[in-house]
């Protein structure tokens, strides 16, 4: 059997931490299969538009996604799918899921949002269980991926702080890592808008720790438009 | 005993700012589509031009001329079964520059089974330093049907205003059958015309729209990409969750307002009302 049966971390325990942090870092690893490298958000748009060109334009888009744009929602439906689910209120989660996933500016993005979430929730279910997850997952229509990360963090007991930012980090770093395929940038320049990017994910991470689900907003026109026309865009690496 | 001068300022603030809310609901009668209770109040009113078909037109008025800080609005239709029913606005909604407190204007629309909504006003226009709040809530029986279309112009721009200093929320959730299938809040706030200049904001654009179309599905946005002539703005389609959306963003109301036609003129066989067309 695995160690890991019973699921939430004993808080009391020594090495919570550390056990903690080694989940953390496994769900949100670009390894944990739950597909992310064949998303793009619309940046396979963006870039053959001709609006993201080189790394200064990548990192300018993609701050303006996590200020205004999916970023900062994202975070925030995390942040409050962990706050109800480490509540056990069931009936809140089943809100916050709900407007999660209706919360989405294009089919792509659904479809890049609802995957991955109920991927992840079938690995945590076979690879990652714990106590309460079937009961969680049950009150829900569909379990959108920052919802999924929430509500199974909550689960096994790791802290929301580190898990909104390892969230916020994945969603960079994945953004990163098609912009980088697409545009094309070689590993230094993908480094070096990630290290430029750290301030804004830690402002985003904050903003999203006090945001009500009605402050949940966004702002990015182009970007949600760039997802809606990848939609006919002739040669696609990207299933977004 | 005297009141201090900020509440005394406050109460005159409070006491001009305008009010105003039109409530009513339709009935479908021997085919034709009738109103049934009506409300208004304030200095929002409702005309109905005479009508053209088996269905009612309406056309919200605002006597207060346009919207300041403060202001609260408040639109609420309910379409009973069968009926059909197009929604429009006399004139462009003036948005006017707003010193704290933002307006707030509420509307929800309601449709029974086979019931129609078109809702089509003129578009908003946002002065420099405004500030609204505004909800929208569609509650669609399973098979009522909506035509939705929203402009909205950042700053006066025939007179080149830019906002440097403003408010917009904008929040929208369609239910359909009771589930929620769409939601979205836009925010902007702060210096607005320095966000639009973003990329993945606006890239300098000041007009934005968006047309819900439901029951939407993947072969009507075919048909419509395959009739859409050349865009003057930018404008992608959609269509999931058993909607259809088209979304528009270009350098001003006149442009978009094309665009938005030709995707309309594809699309639906709702008539679009007069005003639209002048």
């Amino acid at each position: 059997m695995t160690t890991n049966d019973a699921g939430r971390i004993p808080s009391a325990a020594g090495g919570a931490e550390l056990a903690a942090l080694y989940r953390l870092l496994t769900w949100l690893s670009p390894a944990f299969p739950i597909g992310g490298f064949s998303y793009s958000s619309g940046l396979e748009w963006a870039v053959e538009a001709g609006d993201i060109c080189d790394a200064a334009a990548l990192r300018g888009w993609l701050a303006t996604m996590l200020t205004d744009g999916s970023g900062f929602c994202d975070a925030a439906f995390l942040v409050h799918a962990h706050r109800a689910t480490e509540l056990d209120d069931i009936k809140r989660l089943s809100e916050v899921a709900e407007l999660a996933a209706a919360f989405v500016p294009s089919r792509e993005r659904q479809l890049e949002t609802a995957a991955q979430g109920r991927a992840f929730i079938e690995i945590a279910r076979s690879a990652w269980s714990c106590a309460g997850l079937d009961e969680a997952v049950a009150q829900c229509d569909v379990v959108v991926y920052p919802v999924a990360v929430g509500m199974v963090g909550a689960l096994h007991g790791v802290p929301l702080e580190p898990l909104l930012h390892g969230f916020l980090h994945a969603l960079v770093s994945n953004w990163i890592s098609a912009g980088s395929r697409l545009v094309p940038l070689g590993q230094t320049d993908s480094q070096r808008v990630l290290a430029a990017l750290e301030p804004v994910v830690v402002a985003t991470a904050d903003r999203s720790l006090h945001a009500s689900l009605d402050d949940i907003g966004s702002a990015t026109f182009r970007a949600d438009l760039a997802s809606l026309r990848h939609e006919t865009q002739y040669t696609r690496l990207f299933r977004s | 005993m005297r009141a201090d001068p900020a509440s005394a300022a406050a109460d005159i603030f409070e006491a001009n700012r305008a009010r105003g809310a039109v409530r009513f609901d339709l009935r479908l009668q021997d085919g034709v589509t009738r109103r049934h209770h009506l409300h208004e109040s304030g200095s929002l009113r409702v005309r109905f031009p005479s009508p053209e078909d088996d269905g009612l037109s309406a056309m919200f008025v605002n006597t207060a001329g346009g919207i300041a800080g403060g202001d609260r609005f408040a639109i609420e239709v309910a379409a009973g079964e069968g009926s059909r029913v197009t929604l429009s606005s006399a004139a462009a909604e003036k948005v006017y520059r707003a010193p704290g407190t933002p307006a707030e204007l509420a509307i929800a629309l309601r449709a029974a089974d086979s019931a129609h909504i078109s809702w089509l006003p003129q578009e908003t226009i946002l002065f420099d330093r405004a500030r609204i709040h505004r909800r929208m809530d569609i509650d669609l029986a399973e098979t009522a049907s909506l035509l939705l279309c929203e402009i909205v112009v950042f700053g006066r721009t025939a007179m080149g205003e830019r906002m440097r200093e403003g408010e917009f929320v904008d929040r929208w959730r369609l239910r359909r059958g009771g589930k929620l299938v769409f939601a979205e809040t836009v925010r902007l706030d702060g210096d607005i015309g320095d966000k639009l200049a973003q990329p993945a904001i606006a890239n300098g654009a000041t007009a934005i729209g968006t047309a819900l179309i439901v029951p939407g599905d993947g072969a009507l946005v075919e048909r419509i990409r395959e009739s859409l002539p050349a865009s003057r703005g930018e404008a992608g389609l959609s269509a999931w969750n058993g909607f259809a959306m088209a979304r528009f963003c270009a350098q001003d109301a006149a442009s978009l307002r094309a665009d938005m036609m030709a995707v309309l003129g594809c699309a639906s066989a709702v008539p679009l009302p007069r005003l639209w067309l002048n």
